[in-house]
Protein backbone atom coordinates (compact mmCIF):
# COMPACT_ATOMS: atom_id res chain seq x y z
CA UNK A 1 0.00 0.00 0.00
CA UNK A 2 1.28 3.75 -0.57
CA UNK A 3 2.05 5.81 1.77
CA UNK A 4 -0.52 8.36 0.22
CA UNK A 5 -3.35 5.67 0.14
CA UNK A 6 -2.83 5.16 3.92
CA UNK A 7 -2.87 9.05 4.56
CA UNK A 8 -6.02 8.78 2.94
CA UNK A 9 -7.18 6.46 4.54
CA UNK A 10 -6.15 8.08 7.95
CA UNK A 11 -7.42 11.19 7.02
CA UNK A 12 -11.25 9.40 6.22
CA UNK A 13 -10.89 7.40 9.67
CA UNK A 14 -9.98 10.58 12.31
CA UNK A 15 -13.57 11.92 12.89
CA UNK A 16 -14.35 8.43 14.16
CA UNK A 17 -12.04 7.69 16.21
CA UNK A 18 -12.15 11.02 17.41
CA UNK A 19 -15.29 10.98 18.20
CA UNK A 20 -15.34 7.58 19.72
CA UNK A 21 -12.27 9.00 22.15
CA UNK A 22 -13.80 12.04 22.90
CA UNK A 23 -17.24 10.20 24.30
CA UNK A 24 -15.10 7.09 25.75
CA UNK A 25 -12.87 9.54 28.06
CA UNK A 26 -15.69 12.48 28.17
CA UNK A 27 -12.75 14.73 27.75
CA UNK A 28 -11.02 16.42 24.71
CA UNK A 29 -7.53 17.21 26.59
CA UNK A 30 -7.47 13.52 26.48
CA UNK A 31 -9.66 12.44 23.31
CA UNK A 32 -7.05 14.58 21.46
CA UNK A 33 -4.00 12.92 23.43
CA UNK A 34 -5.02 9.75 22.59
CA UNK A 35 -6.17 10.29 18.83
CA UNK A 36 -2.26 11.91 18.30
CA UNK A 37 -0.91 8.98 20.14
CA UNK A 38 -2.89 6.33 18.06
CA UNK A 39 -1.96 8.20 14.74
CA UNK A 40 1.56 8.17 15.56
CA UNK A 41 1.17 4.24 16.12
CA UNK A 42 -0.27 3.83 13.49
CA UNK A 43 1.96 5.19 11.45
CA UNK A 44 5.46 3.51 12.53
CA UNK A 45 3.29 0.14 12.52
CA UNK A 46 1.78 0.28 8.88
CA UNK A 47 3.19 -3.20 8.14
CA UNK A 48 1.31 -4.92 11.05
CA UNK A 49 -1.89 -3.60 8.80
CA UNK A 50 -3.03 -6.96 7.08
CA UNK A 51 -4.92 -5.87 3.58
CA UNK A 52 -8.55 -6.72 3.17
CA UNK A 53 -9.37 -6.50 6.83
CA UNK A 54 -11.04 -3.83 8.50
CA UNK A 55 -9.04 -0.59 8.64
CA UNK A 56 -11.19 1.13 11.44
CA UNK A 57 -11.03 -1.83 13.53
CA UNK A 58 -7.61 -2.15 13.44
CA UNK A 59 -7.27 1.78 14.26
CA UNK A 60 -9.44 1.20 16.95
CA UNK A 61 -7.25 -1.77 18.42
CA UNK A 62 -4.55 0.80 18.67
CA UNK A 63 -6.63 3.10 20.36
CA UNK A 64 -8.42 1.37 22.87
CA UNK A 65 -5.42 -0.72 24.04
CA UNK A 66 -3.46 2.40 24.41
CA UNK A 67 -6.77 4.05 26.40
CA UNK A 68 -6.90 1.35 28.52
CA UNK A 69 -2.45 1.18 28.97
CA UNK A 70 -2.35 4.91 29.70
CA UNK A 71 -4.96 7.30 29.38
CA UNK A 72 -8.03 5.38 31.51
CA UNK A 73 -7.20 6.98 34.93
CA UNK A 74 -6.29 10.22 33.77
CA UNK A 75 -9.63 10.44 31.89
CA UNK A 76 -11.21 9.85 35.01
CA UNK A 77 -9.32 12.51 37.08
CA UNK A 78 -10.40 14.93 34.22
CA UNK A 79 -14.10 14.08 33.04
CA UNK A 80 -16.23 16.38 35.07
CA UNK A 81 -13.90 19.41 34.62
CA UNK A 82 -13.17 19.20 31.22
CA UNK A 83 -16.65 18.55 29.00
CA UNK A 84 -16.88 17.83 25.48
CA UNK A 85 -20.05 19.49 24.71
CA UNK A 86 -19.69 22.77 26.52
CA UNK A 87 -22.73 23.80 24.62
CA UNK A 88 -25.95 22.98 25.38
CA UNK A 89 -27.04 21.75 22.00
CA UNK A 90 -30.40 19.46 22.15
CA UNK A 91 -29.83 16.24 21.10
CA UNK A 92 -32.55 15.38 17.42
CA UNK A 93 -34.03 18.89 17.75
CA UNK A 94 -36.38 20.65 19.17
CA UNK A 95 -39.07 18.08 18.71
CA UNK A 96 -37.15 15.01 19.71
CA UNK A 97 -36.38 15.87 23.57
CA UNK A 98 -35.34 18.29 26.03
CA UNK A 99 -32.02 16.35 26.70
CA UNK A 100 -28.51 18.45 25.61
CA UNK A 101 -25.77 16.44 24.35
CA UNK A 102 -23.87 16.95 27.57
CA UNK A 103 -27.04 14.81 29.41
CA UNK A 104 -26.55 11.97 27.35
CA UNK A 105 -22.96 12.44 27.93
CA UNK A 106 -23.06 12.49 31.47
CA UNK A 107 -25.56 9.72 30.99
CA UNK A 108 -22.86 7.89 29.70
CA UNK A 109 -19.67 8.52 31.75
CA UNK A 110 -22.50 6.99 34.28
CA UNK A 111 -21.85 3.20 32.68
CA UNK A 112 -19.18 0.70 33.88
CA UNK A 113 -16.99 1.38 30.63
CA UNK A 114 -16.81 -1.95 29.66
CA UNK A 115 -20.48 -1.62 28.36
CA UNK A 116 -19.46 1.62 27.53
CA UNK A 117 -17.00 0.80 24.94
CA UNK A 118 -19.39 -1.51 23.15
CA UNK A 119 -22.02 0.79 22.72
CA UNK A 120 -20.02 3.87 21.08
CA UNK A 121 -17.82 0.69 18.87
CA UNK A 122 -21.52 -0.40 17.63
CA UNK A 123 -23.17 3.29 17.69
CA UNK A 124 -20.14 5.75 16.85
CA UNK A 125 -17.67 3.89 14.84
CA UNK A 126 -20.24 1.78 13.08
CA UNK A 127 -18.75 -1.55 14.22
CA UNK A 128 -20.34 -4.78 13.33
CA UNK A 129 -20.88 -6.93 16.12
CA UNK A 130 -18.01 -9.31 15.21
CA UNK A 131 -15.17 -6.26 14.68
CA UNK A 132 -16.45 -5.45 18.09
CA UNK A 133 -15.98 -8.60 19.52
CA UNK A 134 -12.36 -8.50 17.69
CA UNK A 135 -10.82 -5.47 18.95
CA UNK A 136 -11.92 -5.96 22.56
CA UNK A 137 -10.96 -9.97 22.44
CA UNK A 138 -14.23 -11.26 23.91
CA UNK A 139 -16.97 -13.40 22.25
CA UNK A 140 -19.79 -11.62 19.85
CA UNK A 141 -22.30 -12.77 22.34
CA UNK A 142 -21.11 -10.60 25.26
CA UNK A 143 -20.61 -7.82 22.88
CA UNK A 144 -24.47 -8.26 22.25
CA UNK A 145 -24.90 -8.83 26.17
CA UNK A 146 -23.13 -6.42 27.09
CA UNK A 147 -25.08 -3.98 24.29
CA UNK A 148 -28.30 -4.76 25.57
CA UNK A 149 -27.10 -3.90 28.76
CA UNK A 150 -25.74 -0.44 28.34
CA UNK A 151 -29.18 0.48 26.52
CA UNK A 152 -31.49 0.01 29.19
CA UNK A 153 -28.78 1.55 31.67
CA UNK A 154 -28.45 4.55 29.34
CA UNK A 155 -32.39 4.63 28.64
CA UNK A 156 -32.68 4.63 32.79
CA UNK A 157 -29.95 7.51 33.18
CA UNK A 158 -31.87 9.53 30.54
CA UNK A 159 -34.73 8.94 32.58
CA UNK A 160 -36.57 6.98 29.54
CA UNK A 161 -37.96 4.50 31.88
CA UNK A 162 -38.81 4.52 35.76
CA UNK A 163 -36.15 2.10 37.19
CA UNK A 164 -38.42 -0.67 38.39
CA UNK A 165 -39.98 -1.57 35.23
CA UNK A 166 -37.33 -2.52 32.57
CA UNK A 167 -34.08 -3.65 34.61
CA UNK A 168 -32.22 -6.03 35.34
CA UNK A 169 -30.65 -5.78 38.76
CA UNK A 170 -32.83 -2.97 40.23
CA UNK A 171 -36.06 -4.54 40.68
CA UNK A 172 -37.07 -2.23 43.53
CA UNK A 173 -35.52 1.17 41.87
CA UNK A 174 -37.16 4.02 42.77
CA UNK A 175 -39.51 5.15 40.23
CA UNK A 176 -38.06 8.66 38.36
CA UNK A 177 -40.73 9.23 35.91
CA UNK B 1 -8.25 -18.28 20.63
CA UNK B 2 -8.55 -22.00 21.30
CA UNK B 3 -12.17 -23.15 22.42
CA UNK B 4 -10.94 -23.57 25.94
CA UNK B 5 -10.43 -20.36 25.81
CA UNK B 6 -13.16 -19.36 24.62
CA UNK B 7 -15.40 -21.40 27.58
CA UNK B 8 -13.04 -19.61 30.13
CA UNK B 9 -14.24 -15.81 29.06
CA UNK B 10 -17.36 -17.47 28.85
CA UNK B 11 -17.60 -18.61 32.01
CA UNK B 12 -15.74 -15.54 33.53
CA UNK B 13 -18.26 -13.10 32.28
CA UNK B 14 -21.80 -15.60 33.66
CA UNK B 15 -19.31 -15.55 36.81
CA UNK B 16 -19.41 -11.80 36.94
CA UNK B 17 -23.30 -11.90 36.79
CA UNK B 18 -24.39 -14.48 38.29
CA UNK B 19 -27.70 -16.33 36.56
CA UNK B 20 -27.26 -14.61 33.57
CA UNK B 21 -25.05 -16.55 30.98
CA UNK B 22 -23.56 -14.80 27.86
CA UNK B 23 -24.09 -16.83 24.88
CA UNK B 24 -27.35 -15.94 23.46
CA UNK B 25 -29.46 -14.14 21.90
CA UNK B 26 -29.39 -10.58 22.70
CA UNK B 27 -32.26 -9.54 24.77
CA UNK B 28 -32.96 -13.02 26.08
CA UNK B 29 -31.38 -12.01 29.72
CA UNK B 30 -31.80 -8.51 29.65
CA UNK B 31 -35.53 -7.98 29.75
CA UNK B 32 -35.80 -5.96 26.05
CA UNK B 33 -36.65 -2.19 26.80
CA UNK B 34 -40.35 -1.31 25.60
CA UNK B 35 -40.16 -0.65 21.97
CA UNK B 36 -41.36 3.21 22.01
CA UNK B 37 -38.56 3.79 24.28
CA UNK B 38 -36.35 1.70 21.97
CA UNK B 39 -37.34 4.10 19.16
CA UNK B 40 -37.00 6.78 21.52
CA UNK B 41 -33.08 6.28 22.94
CA UNK B 42 -32.41 4.85 19.35
CA UNK B 43 -33.22 8.55 18.08
CA UNK B 44 -31.16 10.53 20.83
CA UNK B 45 -28.40 8.24 20.57
CA UNK B 46 -27.88 8.34 16.94
CA UNK B 47 -28.10 11.54 17.03
CA UNK B 48 -25.44 12.23 19.58
CA UNK B 49 -23.33 9.92 17.62
CA UNK B 50 -23.87 12.19 14.56
CA UNK B 51 -22.72 15.26 16.48
CA UNK B 52 -19.95 13.63 17.68
CA UNK B 53 -18.80 12.30 14.46
CA UNK B 54 -18.94 15.78 12.75
CA UNK B 55 -17.18 17.97 15.21
CA UNK B 56 -14.58 19.80 13.42
CA UNK B 57 -10.43 18.34 13.94
CA UNK B 58 -8.36 20.07 15.81
CA UNK B 59 -5.45 21.99 13.86
CA UNK B 60 -3.05 20.17 15.61
CA UNK B 61 -3.87 16.84 14.70
CA UNK B 62 -4.20 17.66 11.34
CA UNK B 63 -0.65 19.27 11.17
CA UNK B 64 0.55 15.72 12.94
CA UNK B 65 -0.85 13.97 10.41
CA UNK B 66 0.90 16.39 7.42
CA UNK B 67 4.19 16.05 9.54
CA UNK B 68 4.27 12.18 9.37
CA UNK B 69 3.25 11.82 6.04
CA UNK B 70 6.09 14.25 4.77
CA UNK B 71 8.42 12.16 7.28
CA UNK B 72 7.29 9.05 5.30
CA UNK B 73 8.49 10.88 1.86
CA UNK B 74 11.62 12.06 3.05
CA UNK B 75 12.71 8.16 4.05
CA UNK B 76 12.32 7.49 0.21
Amino acid sequence: MSENAFADMMVAEMPYLRAFALSLSGSTTVADDLVQETLVKAWTHTESFALGTNFRAWLMTILRNTYFNQYRKLAREVQDSDNTHAEQILVGGEQESRLTMQDVQRALNKLPEDHREILLMIGVTELSYEEAAQVCNIAVGTVKSRLNRARAKLAEHLGMVDGATNLDLETNGPNKA
Amino acid sequence: MTMGEEANKASEEAAASPGRPEAGIPGEHVPALDPMIQDQLGRVFRSFCDDLVHQPMPDKLLVLLARLEAKQREKK
